[in-house]
């Protein structure tokens, strides 16, 4: 079996535009760059294999993409792979095929993480995981203006949420920024800023934790075409103790900040700050509302955000962990995996850039 | 070897009586895509032969399954 499913790197480019494009929602909606940023950017593919693909009678119909990612625990570090796009043309007419490329993913001998699915996937997806975690990844959401509350309400008066891009929506939510520390500096840049490398470094979870470095960020976010994004961070004697980077998209008419905060042990002060200076930037930034995906297992992250005001909203995110067979399983992370995975946020796959309304 | 019926019956976890000519690929709930997978592996194991990703969107009935392991 799985002839004609064939590596990315092996299939014309051309052929994974029409695909791409006919069959992915984020990407009708764009022009060739974003899936040139996506899945074309040396930069960031380093040579690394980035998808594979279905192809039949010269057309690709079936597809799943990889975001080469890593986990690190104390002072190791692995590599595993996150999917994305992972979809078929006609999925009624080609039972099996979607099965057939996970699995070619699983074959390449790392680990494998998906997150979320729609319910098709949530049936099926299980059965194959060595590791399921349903509810791993909570929507923490906070609104910043009225046109965030105008949309919550929509769902039982629509007629609220066509005012939400209106001058009513743009009225700014009563926000008490809380104590500022005198011997704390938050640090704010543009884009992501390149210390933040060193909090990554520092950070020595105990359990396997999702680990992201600048020229992920930089590929994620920065160079993700439409997105703007920007770094706070508390430096410490050592580096950052605290980080966060937040973006949102230049298009919609109600703006939705998204971020993801890094701490380091007993950096909860720090955190906070950190937090409360991204809140202060996503406002001026005409944000309506902010939210971020943090992991269940990330106790410190949902501390510091709880008491910043977020809660939770729309369902939360199952994580599923597909091992690899045969002789070359990492037996450290395929064990310790089994207590979950850190570290999670909206940069695990590729769920960063997909802004969906308000829904968080 | 086994009669293409009980392979059927086996990877489905359907009872045999339950697997006839115009059974096919979602008309109940068993024959979903893991499943449809794994009876294609079933099928190269126990008759010898191999399915590639054409046949495998094609064998959707049981019927077809029938016609194509007497092929071969």
């Amino acid at each position: 079996m799985q002839r004609s499913i064939v590596p990315l790197s092996e299939v014309p480019r051309a052929r994974v535009e029409d695909y791409l494009r006919a069959s992915t929602g984020y990407f009708r909606a764009r022009d060739s760059a974003a899936i040139g940023w996506k899945y074309y950017d040396a930069a960031f593919n380093r040579g690394r294999e980035r998808g594979f693909a279905w192809v039949k009678d010269g057309r690709v119909r079936g597809f799943i993409g990889i975001v080469p990612g890593l986990v690190a625990r104390g002072s190791e570090v692995a590599a595993l792979h996150w999917t994305c796009d992972w979809g078929l043309e006609d999925p009624k007419a080609t039972p099996g095929i979607g099965i057939l490329l996970l699995r070619r993913v699983i074959a390449t001998g790392e680990h494998t993480v998906t997150m979320g699915g729609n319910a098709n996937t949530r049936a099926l997806v299980p059965r194959l995981a060595a590791r399921s975690f349903e509810g791993a990844g909570l929507h923490l959401w906070r609104p910043l203006r009225t046109a965030a509350l105008l949309h919550l309400a929509a769902s039982r008066a629509p007629v609220l949420g066509r005012l939400a891009p209106t001058l009513l929506g743009k009225l700014p939510l009563p926000w008490f920024a809380g104590r500022a520390s005198r011997h704390v500096r938050v640090r704010v840049t543009g884009g992501v800023a390149a210390s933040l490398d060193a909090l990554f470094e520092a950070q020595r979870p105990a359990a396997w934790t999702a680990r992201y470095d600048v020229p992920h960020l930089q590929w994620a976010l920065e160079r993700c075409p439409g997105i703007v994004s920007g770094s706070c961070y508390v430096a410490g004697d050592r580096g950052p103790a605290a980080g966060a980077v937040l973006w949102y998209s230049e298009a919609p008419a109600v703006r939705h900040v998204r971020f993801a905060l890094w701490t380091t042990p007993g950096a909860d002060d720090a955190a906070e700050q950190v937090v409360g200076e991204v809140i202060r930037c996503a406002r001026s930034r005409g944000g309506a509302l902010i939210s971020a995906l943090v992991g269940r297992w990330d106790t410190a992250e949902l501390g510091v955000l709880r008491r910043a005001g977020f809660f939770p909203r729309a369902g939360p995110l199952p994580l599923y962990v597909f091992a690899p067979a045969g002789a070359d399983v990492d037996g450290r992370l395929d064990a310790g995996l089994g207590a979950g995975l850190g570290g999670i946020n909206y940069l695990a796959t590729d769920l960063a850039q997909r802004f969906r309304g308000t829904s968080g | 070897m086994k009669p293409i019926v009980q392979v059927i019956a086996e990877q489905l976890r359907v009872p045999e009586a339950r697997v006839h000519d115009e059974l096919a690929f979602g008309a109940i709930p068993e024959w979903d895509s893991l499943n449809h997978v794994n009876l294609m592996v079933a099928l190269e194991t126990e008759y010898g032969v191999t399915v590639d990703e054409d046949h495998m969107v094609e064998l959707t009935t049981v019927r077809a399954i029938r016609t194509f392991i007497a092929a071969r």
